[in-house]
Protein backbone atom coordinates (compact mmCIF):
# COMPACT_ATOMS: atom_id res chain seq x y z
CA UNK A 1 0.00 0.00 0.00
CA UNK A 2 1.35 3.46 -1.21
CA UNK A 3 1.69 6.45 1.21
CA UNK A 4 -0.37 7.99 -1.04
CA UNK A 5 -2.68 5.50 -0.97
CA UNK A 6 -2.65 5.98 3.42
CA UNK A 7 -2.99 9.86 2.85
CA UNK A 8 -5.99 9.36 0.52
CA UNK A 9 -7.52 7.15 3.05
CA UNK A 10 -7.00 9.51 6.40
CA UNK A 11 -8.36 12.64 3.73
CA UNK A 12 -11.57 10.65 3.43
CA UNK A 13 -11.78 10.06 7.20
CA UNK A 14 -11.41 13.60 7.48
CA UNK A 15 -13.16 14.75 5.03
CA UNK A 16 -16.64 12.68 6.71
CA UNK A 17 -15.55 13.52 10.38
CA UNK A 18 -15.65 17.41 9.04
CA UNK A 19 -18.82 17.07 7.31
CA UNK A 20 -20.59 15.03 10.53
CA UNK A 21 -18.85 17.88 12.64
CA UNK A 22 -19.75 21.03 10.64
CA UNK A 23 -23.32 19.16 9.40
CA UNK A 24 -22.47 19.39 5.63
CA UNK A 25 -24.20 16.59 4.00
CA UNK A 26 -21.11 14.06 3.25
CA UNK A 27 -20.14 13.45 -0.48
CA UNK A 28 -20.76 9.54 0.24
CA UNK A 29 -23.65 7.56 1.45
CA UNK A 30 -23.93 8.40 5.40
CA UNK A 31 -24.76 4.34 5.83
CA UNK A 32 -21.97 1.61 5.98
CA UNK A 33 -24.33 -0.71 4.19
CA UNK A 34 -24.65 1.95 1.28
CA UNK A 35 -20.68 2.89 0.67
CA UNK A 36 -19.93 -1.37 0.73
CA UNK A 37 -22.28 -1.80 -2.50
CA UNK A 38 -20.32 1.44 -4.05
CA UNK A 39 -17.72 -0.78 -3.23
CA UNK A 40 -18.68 -4.14 -4.51
CA UNK A 41 -19.98 -2.15 -7.86
CA UNK A 42 -16.33 -1.24 -8.36
CA UNK A 43 -15.45 -4.77 -7.53
CA UNK A 44 -17.87 -6.05 -10.40
CA UNK A 45 -16.74 -3.61 -12.96
CA UNK A 46 -12.78 -4.69 -11.83
CA UNK A 47 -13.66 -8.60 -12.47
CA UNK A 48 -15.68 -7.93 -15.64
CA UNK A 49 -12.55 -5.75 -16.81
CA UNK A 50 -10.17 -8.73 -15.60
CA UNK A 51 -12.83 -11.43 -17.71
CA UNK A 52 -12.82 -9.02 -20.43
CA UNK A 53 -8.65 -9.06 -20.98
CA UNK A 54 -8.87 -12.55 -20.54
CA UNK A 55 -10.98 -13.34 -22.99
CA UNK A 56 -10.98 -11.53 -26.10
CA UNK A 57 -12.81 -11.31 -29.10
CA UNK A 58 -12.28 -14.30 -31.44
CA UNK A 59 -14.63 -13.62 -34.37
CA UNK A 60 -14.07 -9.82 -34.27
CA UNK A 61 -13.44 -10.57 -38.02
CA UNK A 62 -16.90 -12.03 -38.75
CA UNK A 63 -19.13 -8.92 -37.60
CA UNK A 64 -19.80 -6.37 -39.94
CA UNK A 65 -18.41 -2.27 -40.12
CA UNK A 66 -20.61 1.05 -40.77
CA UNK A 67 -21.25 -0.66 -44.17
CA UNK A 68 -22.49 -3.67 -43.04
CA UNK A 69 -19.63 -5.69 -44.82
CA UNK A 70 -17.40 -7.80 -42.98
CA UNK A 71 -13.54 -8.57 -43.07
CA UNK A 72 -14.23 -11.80 -45.09
CA UNK A 73 -16.26 -9.62 -47.47
CA UNK A 74 -13.84 -6.62 -48.12
CA UNK A 75 -11.02 -8.75 -48.98
CA UNK B 1 -31.38 -10.35 6.27
CA UNK B 2 -31.83 -11.08 3.11
CA UNK B 3 -31.96 -7.52 1.27
CA UNK B 4 -28.25 -7.36 2.87
CA UNK B 5 -27.15 -10.63 0.83
CA UNK B 6 -29.21 -9.41 -2.36
CA UNK B 7 -27.53 -6.07 -2.28
CA UNK B 8 -23.74 -7.06 -2.66
CA UNK B 9 -25.09 -10.05 -5.54
CA UNK B 10 -27.05 -6.82 -7.55
CA UNK B 11 -24.28 -4.37 -6.86
CA UNK B 12 -21.48 -6.73 -8.11
CA UNK B 13 -23.84 -7.37 -11.29
CA UNK B 14 -24.58 -3.81 -11.99
CA UNK B 15 -21.09 -3.29 -12.04
CA UNK B 16 -20.25 -6.33 -14.15
CA UNK B 17 -23.03 -5.49 -16.47
CA UNK B 18 -21.71 -1.91 -16.55
CA UNK B 19 -18.15 -3.17 -17.89
CA UNK B 20 -19.53 -5.79 -20.37
CA UNK B 21 -21.97 -3.06 -21.62
CA UNK B 22 -19.41 -0.36 -21.51
CA UNK B 23 -21.57 1.72 -19.65
CA UNK B 24 -20.53 4.80 -17.15
CA UNK B 25 -20.25 3.06 -13.61
CA UNK B 26 -22.29 5.09 -11.23
CA UNK B 27 -19.72 4.68 -8.72
CA UNK B 28 -15.51 5.10 -9.35
CA UNK B 29 -14.30 2.80 -11.71
CA UNK B 30 -11.10 2.09 -9.77
CA UNK B 31 -10.77 0.48 -5.77
CA UNK B 32 -9.08 3.17 -4.72
CA UNK B 33 -11.50 5.10 -5.04
CA UNK B 34 -14.40 2.78 -3.71
CA UNK B 35 -12.42 2.34 -0.56
CA UNK B 36 -12.34 6.56 -0.72
CA UNK B 37 -15.78 6.76 -0.46
CA UNK B 38 -15.85 3.99 2.42
CA UNK B 39 -13.56 6.05 4.38
CA UNK B 40 -15.07 9.03 4.10
CA UNK B 41 -18.98 6.86 5.58
CA UNK B 42 -16.60 5.17 8.37
CA UNK B 43 -15.09 9.03 9.34
CA UNK B 44 -18.55 10.20 9.23
CA UNK B 45 -20.09 7.52 11.28
CA UNK B 46 -17.04 8.20 13.88
CA UNK B 47 -17.94 11.80 13.81
CA UNK B 48 -21.60 10.55 14.43
CA UNK B 49 -20.36 8.52 16.95
CA UNK B 50 -18.53 10.93 18.85
CA UNK B 51 -20.26 13.50 18.83
CA UNK B 52 -23.69 11.62 20.60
Amino acid sequence: MSWKFCVGLLLGLAIGLGCRWLGIPVPAPPMLVGASLVVAMTSGYLLADNFIAAHPAQHRHDCGGPSGDTKETRT
Amino acid sequence: MMQLMVGPVLALAIGAGCRLLDIPLPAPPKLQGALLVLAMTVGYLLGDHLLS
